[in-house]
């Protein structure tokens, strides 16, 4: 089953190859370029959110286990995980700045 | 991206174009008219600083109201939440600061605290914009925390004293420690208020957002987290400047 799921999958990406060679004709704004602009906005914007929920989601599950071993310590582990999240969504939130610094432009 | 209007924004400008006529932008070179006037001729007070000088009217308003029904034996419901909140909030200076004097510093961390959550719940109703939502006024509390933290730092250890700390553990990378303790100093201006905004003006802008798309029930989840972000955000603000400040106010012992 799971090798029928993973055949499937390359296929479709395979299959995908041809939209590819479309990209350039399709992606033309009215300058008469490519946009690299948007497109580096919108791959930087997830790659930033793709790794923030990450980091995020270590940082929930290691406070989760530690409230659980010592629930007496749970109010101190909560404040620290607060602001550990918070710095982390911050950085994602540099990254959402330049996007709109770049689509704005 | 469409700009919205706070209430108070067209009554109180066209009070003022009728008192005192257009904004003189002719009359000045453009940096300084932009920066003085930045939507032109239509208005004298943007709308950041009219929602600003609300916050501080409806602040002006009900502590003072509060103060004058304190009741020392039977606290009534407002003088209690305001309790629990100042000692919430001398909690959060207490454990970030060591020392016996972490008392002194409560005033100016509470009210940012306060400042800053209020502003941001002025985004949960339709009729006000959060001030919190420009980057002028996260880069004003910003510089504050700044200015704040490093003057106590100068105070507690003198000016040579405070630089040294900037140095290092060892002399021989002294101009090295120096140049990145430096920009990591003013890289906090730059965290705190970049945070703060972008929190405050992304939940707006996508509350805005869904909003515009399905009125009715789809921007209460957005608007639940910018509730619930208001608040966090205050929190971590002073939390962070309590932080500094007791980084740059510390006794080392070796």
């Amino acid at each position: 089953m799971l090798k029928k799921r993973v055949v499937f999958a390359l296929l479709a990406l395979v299959l995908a190859v041809p939209a590819f060679a479309q990209e350039p004709t399709g992606a033309t704004g009215a300058s008469g370029g490519v946009k690299w602009g948007v497109i580096g906005a919108a791959v930087l914007l997830g790659l930033a959110a793709a790794a923030g929920a990450t980091a995020q989601g270590r940082a929930t599950s290691a406070a989760a286990d530690g409230m659980a071993r010592n629930p007496g310590a749970a109010k101190d582990i909560r404040g620290m995980t607060l602001l550990g999240l918070v710095l982390i969504e911050s950085l994602v939130l540099y990254a959402l700045l330049i996007c709109f610094l770049i689509y704005g432009k | 991206m469409q700009e919205h209007r706070s209430i108070l924004y067209g009554p109180i400008n066209a009070l003022l174009i009728r008192l005192f006529g257009e904004p003189p932008i002719d009359r000045l070179p453009p940096g300084v008219a932009h920066f003085f006037f930045p939507d032109g001729k239509e208005a004298w007070i943007p709308d950041t600083a009219i929602m600003t000088l609300l916050l501080v009217a409806v602040m002006a308003v009900i502590f003072p109201l509060a103060a004058r029904r304190f009741d020392r034996d039977r606290p009534g419901p407002v003088q209690n939440f305001l309790e629990m909140v100042v000692s919430f909030l001398r909690g959060l200076v207490e454990e970030s600061i060591d020392g016996h004097e972490s008392r002194a510093y409560l005033p100016l961390i509470g009210a940012l605290f306060i400042f800053i959550a209020m502003g941001n719940l002025f985004g949960i109703f339709f009729f006000l914009q959060p001030p919190t939502g420009s980057l002028s006024t996260t880069v004003a509390l910003a510089l504050v925390a700044f200015i704040y933290f490093n003057a106590h730092g100068i105070r507690e250890h003198g000016l040579g004293g405070y630089l040294k700390h900037f140095m290092g553990p060892m002399l021989v990378i002294a101009p090295l420690f120096f140049v990145i303790e430096l920009i990591g100093v003013c890289a906090r201006v730059l965290s705190l208020s970049l945070r703060l905004f972008m929190n405050i003006f992304g939940e707006h802008t996508t509350t805005n957002v869904f909003a515009s798309l399905v009125p009715i029930v789809v921007p209460w989840p957005m608007m639940a987290l910018g509730l619930f972000t208001a608040l966090l955000q205050a929190y971590v603000f002073a939390l962070l400047t309590a932080v500094y400040v007791s980084g740059a106010v510390a006794h080392e012992e070796h």
